[in-house]
């Protein structure tokens, strides 16, 4: 296992990289850093193997921790309306602009594979090989999917 | 009414992920279909649209729970890069020193115009793949693709066309001046409305990258730091 230095250096350098693929997947900052916050203590208390490459396990983490996370709130939600009560959002969302308001209004119709593909391939550069094996998916299904998100998100976009 | 293969092609070309007989066919297929380049031109400024919208997330502070886990480690970082900013401010400086004496090629290229071949190396430095320019009254300039040479030279091939004739080239960047490597001019078919190549130019081109390309080409991401960089 990477020592406990050892590997808060890698989440120091790779923290940037870690916000943002999280703003990629929760579509708002304080909820972002929310999913980086729980990453960051996870894989401090699980460790991780020197043989692993990193970064694509970092955001494997995330992701999955997103899903979990993701699932959670949907069933929150359904008791919170079963209940008959009116659900509380108060969260800030954090565009800074019109154009970006409309870029994280676009991500939130894509499905979820789709959105994982947007932040690792688009945004941090993933290659398809890489993006595969960091979601277990085939290379092939990879490229199919970041083109019909692209066409997807360029189509919702232009509609604005 | 661009077909789903087309839409991967744009997707799989902007990131590098076709191989580089693909990636000629395609970039060739752009310069001739202007719906399947106004698509990629779309597609590749919303992807910086992208990039620049999740990257918004650094303006918002770390927060406090967050940075406590980590908070001694990250002192340390920003000393770090603090030093490192220092070393790439003094090596922006000696380029920077090193370049007033840089010199145009372009004579090279049958042009006798010297204000043509200044700009072409201002082109060749600042102009990202697939946007066409005009270089001057007469000459529009467009870079196909860029990519590392074996030897670890960053080039890049490009076209410069008038009414009447057009180049098609390859210079690669060495000792901060672009050095022409293979160059081929024909004449454009008057019914032509913009720059295309002949079957034989293409030839030539295209055995002098299939001996010449390293790996990959450089993808539009790449190109960015290279230009920032000016191409050293």
């Amino acid at each position: 296992m990477l020592g406990t230095a050892q590997l808060k250096t890698l989440l120091i350098d790779e923290l940037p990289r870690m916000r943002r693929f999280a703003y990629s997947l929760t579509g708002n900052k304080p909820d972002a850093d929310d999913l980086v916050q729980s990453l960051v203590e996870k894989l401090l208390r699980k460790g991780i193997k020197k043989d692993i490459p990193a970064v694509p396990w970092f955001l494997k983490v995330c992701k999955n921790l997103w899903i979990d996370e993701a699932r959670a709130s949907q069933s929150r939600l359904k008791l919170a309306q079963s209940s008959a009560q009116e659900p509380t959002i108060t969260k800030e969302l954090g565009p800074e602009n019109d154009q970006m308001a409309q870029i994280l209004k676009a991500m939130e119709q894509l499905g979820d594979e789709q959105r994982q593909l947007v932040g690792l391939v688009i945004v941090e550069g993933f290659s398809y090989a890489e993006a595969a094996h960091t979601l277990d998916i085939p290379v092939g299904t990879v490229m199919s999917r970041v083109a019909r998100a692209r066409t997807k998100l360029a189509q919702l976009l232009a509609e604005h | 009414m661009l077909s789903e293969q087309d839409h991967q092609l744009i997707s799989a070309s902007l990131d590098g992920e076709l191989a580089p007989e693909q990636e000629m066919a395609f970039k060739h297929r752009l310069l001739q279909e202007p719906a399947l380049n106004k698509q990629y031109q779309a597609i590749k400024a919303m992807g910086q649209d992208l990039k620049n919208t999740f990257a918004d997330i650094a303006s918002t502070p770390v927060p406090q729970s967050l940075s406590s886990l980590l908070e001694d480690d990250i002192q340390v970082e920003n000393e770090q890069k603090a030093t490192q900013n220092n070393q790439w401010r003094f090596l922006a400086l000696a380029a920077s020193v090193a370049a007033i004496g840089l010199l145009s090629f372009f004579g090279l290229q049958n042009t006798s115009d010297n204000q043509v071949s200044i700009a072409l190396t201002k082109a060749l430095n600042t102009q990202p793949a697939m946007q066409v320019m005009q270089l001057d009254s007469n000459n529009q300039f467009i870079v196909l693709q860029s990519f590392r040479h074996n030897d670890g030279r960053v080039c890049r091939e490009y076209q410069i066309s008038d009414t009447n004739n057009q180049s098609h080239a390859i210079a690669c960047k060495k000792n901060q001046q672009w050095q022409l490597e293979v160059t081929q001019s024909s004449v454009v078919a008057e019914q032509a409305h913009h720059v295309t190549a002949s079957g034989e130019e293409v030839k030539t081109i295209e055995q002098y990258l299939k001996g010449a390309v390293k790996g990959e080409f450089l993808t539009s991401d790449d190109e960015m730091v290279q230009i920032k960089r000016n191409w050293q």
